[in-house]
């Protein structure tokens, strides 16, 4: 079966090892944004995550990762220009998360549950009514993994559209626990299961009954 | 045939040995003279007489104020020859600057010439060389020259860094006698090579131009004045001369490649550096394009490489020569994971002395003692699995914006490949990070001027938004330095317009900043949060930011939305807008 959208996901190596065969694959651009971050994780973390971006888009159009020509559209999202190839990437600190699609703009999202993140004043903060009905019918166990897995189908939103989070807040909504999927605009939004374990999200521009295929592990 | 160089030998050594084994060979030729090798030695022992006869010891350092000529050359290794050291100077500097630097430098004479005798400040012992280098000096039969060892000083250049005063860079018989030796491994150098000089006698390109060619026994051409800036006739020049082995500035070479070049030319190599290189050559170009990397405080060269004319990004700064150790460091000078950015720091034989009467700076750029010392260079590069470094930038010309830390050489690069534009510098103007905005200014290549709009959303097509320049100002040409670099504050002054909204000074920890670095410290698992720093850089994320914003609204009682702080992800920007709300809200109001 053919997926028009795919999912690929890899634990974070952050080994020298891994970190200094990543940093020899990046960009002039990139080699110098990774040393923005302030943190030694934080920027091993960019390094490993956007090296295994070439690698996959590398694979995926038949170049070596350091030849992949990776540009900014207009709202910051990356893109592969004068490729159909749409992507999008997430992380958490111990995961990447990418959607590829050759036939539809895409946006991904993973998140790592935090027992301690006051998800319920976020929740009621940032969700809408009809989110939040949804949450407050549930037991509290299930309800803080469902409140990431709201979260993540805004992200993943805002991040195919490329308007980030915030074009996801308000009004919108993105979740419905008692569907597979929902559509927003032009856009179908799923909730993914990564390893039983990460909430995660992927959102596509078709209406059409698409599914995403089980996340593959680079 | 290249000259060994063995331990213990100096450039006065070298030199002396080609005099005495081919004296009737060309040595420097220029508009003031041509001189052979017996010629040039017995006009630097004239100028050794002099020195003597003013007192000048070995060790002393003495001025060498003359312009570009065989004069130049006679002075330079008559100093030398002196047991002396000379400290470069540009006759084309403004009179308070010379005699600044012969003040500063404690020189005890000055070799000058006709231009410059009066220019040098103070009463001090001057020699003054004629046409050819001719001085009053008893000339006569070639004398042995005062012996210095490798550790005794040769020269001293002085250099600007970004801020504050020049420093003078000493350097000794040790480092330069490696550069030669190097050079002359490096490009096959030897008798029959003639070759170039055309660096001004301040920037330290002219101690490589002339030592290593007089150490090989080939012959110097001194390029004439009105061909440094043009390539056509420096071209025709170069080819007409012979020239074989040529250090060209960068901003010139990049023109000179573009140009059709004889097959036949007799150039071997074009040697260029001085600014970031950013072309290749054509693939028929007949000679080899090579770009080279340093800094005075390395002894000119750190890093050489052979241009290939295809590959993507710029070309590489090539790799470390030798006698230089070059390493990669982070903030904390602990060497980074290889292939990653970092500050390149220099080790090696080819480290300078130091500063000139400058022990505390010198201390602080300076680390380790002996043959462990380095040189911190201050510039940002990674190494690529061959060893060559690409060179990404200064570390003090990166600007910090919202939090981010910027590299103007990222905009350049895009604004430049605009077909309308042919130069671009970009500053930062405005005194904080929060308020820092980018000003683009712009060379057109005479065609029409796309607007400001057009700029813009060309620019968004390949940068993140923080990095779009918010202004641009049009200008007829760079401003260059006598050096030929950009010369940033030359750039027409920008009125600071604040962006609405911005505070102007404030100090650096509000209470409300202490606050909100609590919170931030306790969600981002860090020791500590600096105003200007940018949340998302430190770690945090959309999840992160949402509880932020959370426990802030709680906080403090005000409305502040997750779009606040990807606008504007600085500690200190958060904080000026919870306290711009706070101050709106009368005691007693309802919030909402």
């Amino acid at each position: 079966m053919t997926y028009e959208v795919e999912l690929w996901w890899t634990p974070l190596d952050l080994s020298a090892r891994s970190v200094e065969a990543s940093a020899r694959t990046l960009s002039f651009e990139e080699a110098v944004r990774a040393t923005q971050y302030r943190g030694q994780g934080d920027r091993a973390r960019f390094v490993v995550v956007r090296a295994t971006l070439r690698r996959l888009l590398g694979r995926m159009t038949g170049q070596p990762p350091e030849q992949v020509r990776l540009e900014v559209a207009p709202g910051g999202k990356p893109v592969l220009p004068g490729s159909s190839l749409r992507f999008s990437t997430s992380r958490s600190a111990e995961v990447a998360l990418y959607a590829t699609s050759w036939t539809m703009e895409v946006g991904v999202d993973v998140e790592a549950v935090r027992a301690d993140a006051d998800m319920d004043a976020i929740a009621a903060r940032f969700f809408t009514p009809e989110e939040n009905r949804a949450l407050a019918a549930m037991d509290p166990g299930p309800r803080l993994r469902a409140a990431y897995q709201c979260w993540s189908c805004k992200e993943a939103y805002g991040k195919g559209t490329g308007e980030g989070l915030t074009g996801a807040l308000g009004d919108l909504v993105v979740w419905n626990p008692e569907r597979d999927s929902t559509t927003l605009g032009d856009w179908r939004i799923h909730p993914v299961d990564l390893e039983g374990e990460y909430p995660a999200a992927v959102a596509g521009r078709s209406l059409a009954r698409w599914r995403p295929s089980p996340p593959y592990r680079l | 045939m290249a000259a060994a160089v063995a331990l213990g030998t100096t450039v006065v050594d070298l030199v002396d040995a080609v005099a005495a084994s081919r004296p009737r060979r060309l040595a420097v030729h220029s508009s003031d003279g041509t001189l052979t090798y017996a010629e040039l030695l017995e006009r630097a022992d004239a100028v050794v007489a002099v020195l003597d006869e003013q007192g000048v010891q070995p060790g002393d350092l003495v001025g060498l104020c003359v312009a570009r000529s065989s004069a130049l050359v006679v002075g330079a290794l008559g100093v030398l020859r002196a047991g002396a050291a000379y400290v470069a100077i540009d006759p084309r500097y403004p009179d308070d600057r010379i005699a600044w630097m012969v003040e500063d430098s404690g020189a005890k004479a000055v070799v000058c010439d006709e231009g410059t005798k009066d220019r040098l400040g103070d009463r001090r012992s001057t020699i003054v060389l004629g046409r050819g280098g001719r001085c009053g000096g008893r000339g006569g039969p070639h004398r042995l020259p005062v012996h210095s060892a490798p550790s005794d000083p040769a020269y001293v250049v002085y250099t600007s860094g970004s801020t504050g005063q020049p420093k003078g860079v000493l350097v000794d018989h040790a480092s330069l006698g490696n550069l030669v030796a190097w050079h002359l491994g490096a490009f096959d150098l030897d008798f029959a090579d003639r070759c170039t000089q055309i660096a001004s006698p301040g920037f330290d390109a002219v101690i490589w131009e002339i030592w290593p060619a007089l150490a090989a026994g080939a012959s110097l051409h001194v390029v004439p004045e009105e061909l440094r800036t043009d390539p056509i006739g420096l071209r025709d020049w170069l080819v007409a001369k012979g020239i074989t082995v040529s250090f060209i500035p960068t901003a010139v070479a990049e023109g000179l490649i573009g140009l059709s070049w004889p097959q036949s030319t007799p150039l071997r190599y074009l040697l260029t550096g001085g600014d970031a290189l950013g072309r290749r050559p054509p693939i028929e170009l007949p000679f080899a394009l090579v770009n080279n990397y340093g800094l005075s405080e390395a002894t000119v060269v750190a890093t050489s490489g052979v241009v290939d004319p295809q590959g993507d990004g710029p070309p590489s700064i090539g790799r470390a020569i030798d006698g230089v150790v070059a390493e990669v460091v982070d903030e904390r000078l602990q060497p980074v994971a290889p292939g990653m950015a970092g500050e390149l720091i220099i080790g090696g034989v080819a480290v300078a002395s130091g500063y000139l009467g400058r022990p505390e700076l010198t201390a602080e750029r300076f680390l380790g003692e002996g043959s462990d010392r380095r040189y911190r260079t201050g510039d940002l590069v990674r190494q690529r699995p061959d060893g060559a470094f690409d060179f990404l930038g200064r570390l003090d010309d990166q600007l910090s914006i919202r939090g981010y830390r910027v590299e103007p050489g990222e905009v350049t690069a895009v604004l430049n490949a605009h077909p309308a534009i042919t130069a671009s510098v970009v500053v930062g103007v405005g005194a904080t990070s929060a308020e820092r905005q980018l000003v683009a200014y712009v060379v057109g290549n005479g065609e029409a001027q796309p607007d400001r709009f057009e700029i813009i959303e060309y620019l968004r097509g390949s940068l993140p938004e923080y990095l779009v320049p918010g202004r641009y100002v049009w200008l007829e040409a760079l401003p260059l330095t006598a050096h030929g670099k950009v010369d940033r504050a030359a750039l027409p002054a920008l009125a600071y317009e604040p962006l609405p909204g911005a505070e102007g000074d404030r100090p650096l920890r509000t209470p409300t900043e202490a606050k909100i670095e609590a919170v931030l410290k306790e969600l981002l698992d860090v020791p500590e949060v600096g105003p200007e720093e940018n949340f998302f850089l430190l770690g945090g994320h959309s999840m992160l930011g949402a509880q932020l914003i959370v426990r802030l609204e709680t906080l403090f009682d005000v409305e502040l939305g997750l779009r606040y702080l990807f606008d504007h992800p600085t500690l200190g920007e958060i904080a000026g807008a919870v306290d711009r709300q706070v101050a709106e809200q009368a005691p007693g109001d309802p919030v909402r």
